[in-house]
C-alpha cells in the first residue's frame, strides 16, 4: 500500500490561498483510536481544520470518517471500551487532556446527526434546550436567540406560526434543519455535521447543502459525507479517509481534479466505494 | 432445478389449490376469535356473578352505611356492615407500600438500563424478575415468622402484625413489577435522544432528567400502577401480616405511630370470613359487596394506568 499517506498529507499549508487568514481551529496530531481496547480504528492521522471553513470527510463506509468525526467532541467517549492516542487540539487545548470538562467541550462543538433526532417537544423547546441548560430563563433573550438560531437554518419562516407544536410533525428535512437551529441555539464555534442528508429526499438535501454554504460565514464546519458531489459543492477542504487512514487532504477542487493518490482517484472516480 | 420448480407446484394441485388454504384460514380464525372470547365471557360471568350476589346486600344495609360504616362488626345482634375502616386498610397499605416500592423499583430500573453494565444488568434483571415469582404465601410467613417479631421486640410493640410489615411485604411484591416495566420503557426510549441531548453540552444527569425519563415516563407510570393494583388486590400477604383489625388508625393524632397499628384490608376480610359465613346470609351478600367495591378499586387502578400510558405518550422517535 501507500507508505504514510497520513505523513504526506500532513504538510499541505504551501499552496494555501491568501485570502483569507489560515487560522487553525482544531489540530489533530499522530492521532490513534481503538475500539474494544485493541481493535485500531483510525491510525496515525495528521490534520489541521481551517477556521470559517467547511472541510469534508470522504471516504467508503467503515473508513473510519464518522469515528473521526465523534472524536472532536468526544461522542466516542460514551461507547465502552474505546481508546484515544495521540492529540487533538482545540483552539490550542488538547480535549483528550486530563482537565477538559467534555460537558464544556460539546457546548463549543455542536453535532448534527445521521437521522434526525428531535426531542419529542415543541419545536421551540427543542431550540431553547441547550440555552437552557446553561441557565437562560430571560424569555425574551430565549426568544430571540430560537428566532435566530431557527433563522439561521433556514427553517424560520415554515415554523414561526407552530414553534409550539410537536416537533415530530415536521417533515424529515424540516427536522434535520430543526437539530441544525438546536446545534446552532448553543452558539458553538464548530459545527459538526454526520451524513446530515443521507436519509433526506433531494429538495431537502439541497436546502442543506445551501445552508451549510451560509453557516460557514459563522461558524467552522466539518462534515462527513459518503456523497462526493456533495463534498464538492459544499466544502474547502476534503479529506479522503480510507481503512482508518487520512489517504491526503486538500483544497476540494484540487481532491477532485488533481488528486495525488491513485487511491483517492479511484474513489472519487467511482472504482470502488 | 427443473423438479425443484415442479415441487410446489404439484403439491399447490393435490391440496386443491385456493380452497383449501381459506379453509385453514377460516379455522385458524375462529380458534383465535373462540380463545379471544373466552376469556371475556368469563370475565362477563364472573361480574356478573359478583354483582348478583352482592347487590343483595342493598336491600338491608343502605349503600352509604356501607361503604361509609366506621364499624364492621358482621356477627354482632345486630351486625354492622360499615366498612370504611377496612377500605382505608386497604388504602393505607398499598399508599405504604407505594412509598416503599416505587422510589426502589423505579431506581432499580434506572441502575439496569443506565448504570449498569450489559454484564450487571444479564444478571441483575432475571434476579428481579424471579422475585415476582415467589409466592405470596411465602412472603406472608417470612414477614410473620420473622419480621413480626423482631418488630415486637425491637420497638416494644404489641403486635409485630401491622401496617408497615404488610406495606413491607407487599413492596416486596410491587417492586419487580415496577421495575421491570420501568426499566423495559427506559430502554425503548431511542439511543439518538439522550445522544443529541448530550451533544448539546447536557451532562449524563441532565439528560436523564430531561430526556430519558421523559421518554419512559409513560412506560414508568403504567408500571407504577399495575404494582399498586398488585398491592391492593393482593390478599395473603395481608391476611397474614396487617394485624386483622377493623379499625381506622388514628392517622393525624399518632403521625408515624399509625404504621404500627393493625388493619384489615378488604381481600383479608373476604378470605378470612367467606369460609365461616352460612350461604345465602347477610354476611355473606356483604362479603360480595366488598368485592365489588374491591373490583371498582382495581378496575379504577386500571384505568388510570391505561390513561396515564397515553397521557405522556412520546410519539416514537424522529421519523421520515
Amino acid at each position: 500500500m501507500v507508505e504514510s499517506p497520513a505523513r504526506v498529507a500532513a504538510p499541505s499549508p504551501p499552496t494555501a490561498s491568501p485570502q483569507e487568514n489560515e487560522e487553525t481551529v482544531l489540530e489533530v496530531r499522530r492521532l490513534n483510536f481503538y475500539y474494544d481496547g485493541d481493535a485500531l480504528a483510525l491510525s496515525d492521522i495528521n490534520m489541521k481544520i481551517l477556521r470559517h471553513r467547511v472541510t469534508a470527510l470522504i471516504g467508503p463506509s467503515g473508513c473510519g470518517k464518522s469515528t473521526f468525526l465523534r472524536l472532536f467532541n468526544r461522542m466516542n467517549d460514551l461507547i465502552p471500551g474505546t481508546r484515544v492516542e495521540g492529540q487533538v487540539l482545540f483552539e490550542g487545548v488538547d480535549i483528550y487532556g486530563s482537565d477538559l470538562d467534555p460537558v464544556d467541550l460539546r457546548r463549543r462543538v455542536g453535532m448534527v446527526f445521521q437521522k434526525p433526532n428531535p426531542f419529542p417537544k415543541s419545536i421551540y423547546n427543542n431550540v431553547a434546550y441547550g440555552p437552557r441548560l446553561l441557565g437562560l430563563c430571560d424569555q425574551t433573550a430565549l426568544d430571540g436567540l430560537v428566532e435566530r438560531s431557527l433563522k439561521q437554518a433556514a427553517l424560520w419562516n415554515e415554523v414561526k406560526d407552530i414553534l409550539h407544536h410537536s416537533a415530530l410533525g415536521l417533515s424529515g428535512g424540516q427536522q434535520q434543519r430543526l437539530c441544525i437551529a438546536r446545534a446552532l441555539a448553543n452558539q458553538p464555534e464548530v459545527l459538526l455535521m454526520d451524513e446530515p442528508t443521507s436519509a433526506l429526499d433531494p429538495i431537502a438535501t439541497a436546502h442543506i447543502e445551501e445552508l451549510v454554504g451560509e453557516l460557514r460565514r459563522d461558524y467552522t464546519v466539518v462534515i462527513v459525507t459518503h456523497n462526493m458531489q456533495q463534498a464538492a459543492r459544499v466544502s474547502d477542504e476534503t479529506a479522503f479517509f480510507y481503512m482508518g487512514k487520512l489517504v491526503e487532504m486538500d483544497k476540494t477542487s484540487l481532491i477532485f481534479t488533481r488528486p495525488r493518490h491513485a487511491q483517492t482517484e479511484h474513489y472519487i472516480t467511482g472504482r470502488f466505494g | 432445478m427443473a423438479r425443484r420448480k415442479e415441487a410446489p407446484e404439484a403439491s399447490r394441485l393435490k391440496c386443491g389449490a385456493g380452497a383449501r388454504s381459506h379453509a385453514r384460514e377460516a379455522r385458524v380464525r375462529a380458534i383465535f376469535i373462540v380463545s379471544g372470547c373466552f376469556s371475556l365471557v368469563v370475565m362477563a360471568l364472573i361480574v356478573l356473578f359478583l354483582f348478583r350476589e352482592g347487590i343483595g346486600l342493598f336491600g338491608e344495609v343502605r349503600p352509604w352505611d356501607f361503604i361509609f360504616g366506621k364499624l364492621w362488626y358482621p356477627t354482632y345482634d345486630p351486625p354492622d356492615f360499615g366498612i370504611l375502616p377496612l377500605i382505608t386498610g386497604s388504602l393505607l397499605v398499598t399508599l405504604v407500600s407505594s412509598l416503599i416500592a416505587v422510589p426502589l423499583g423505579v431506581g432499580a430500573a434506572l441502575y439496569l438500563a443506565e448504570v449498569a453494565s450489559p454484564r450487571v444488568r444479564e444478571w441483575v434483571k432475571p434476579a428481579v424478575e424471579l422475585l415476582a415469582s415467589l409466592p405470596s404465601v411465602v412472603l406472608g410467613f417470612v414477614g410473620m415468622v420473622v419480621i413480626a417479631p423482631l418488630m415486637q421486640e425491637w420497638l416494644d410493640l404489641p403486635t409485630g402484625l401491622n401496617i408497615i410489615n404488610a406495606s413491607m411485604m407487599l413492596a416486596l411484591m410491587a417492586i419487580p413489577t415496577i421495575a421491570s416495566i420501568s426499566e423495559d420503557a427506559l430502554y425503548a426510549v431511542p439511543r439518538d435522544l439522550p445522544e443529541a441531548s448530550l451533544a448539546l453540552g447536557a451532562t449524563p444527569w441532565e439528560t436523564l432528567v430531561k430526556v430519558t425519563i421523559p421518554g419512559a415516563l409513560s412506560g414508568i407510570s403504567t408500571g407504577v400502577i399495575l404494582g399498586m393494583s398488585r398491592a391492593m388486590g393482593e390478599t395473603m400477604v395481608v391476611l397474614m401480616v396487617a394485624g386483622g383489625a377493623a379499625q381506622i388508625p388514628d392517622l393525624l393524632g399518632s403521625f408515624p405511630g399509625f404504621l404500627f397499628e393493625s388493619v384489615r384490608p378488604l381481600p383479608a376480610t373476604i378470605a378470612a370470613e367467606m369460609g365461616e359465613t352460612p350461604y345465602g346470609g347477610t354476611h355473606y351478600h356483604a362479603l360480595f359487596a366488598i368485592g365489588m367495591v374491591l373490583f371498582f378499586i382495581t378496575l379504577g387502578f386500571n384505568l388510570l394506568a391505561t390513561w396515564l400510558s397515553k397521557r405522556f405518550q412520546q410519539k416514537g422517535a424522529a421519523t421520515l
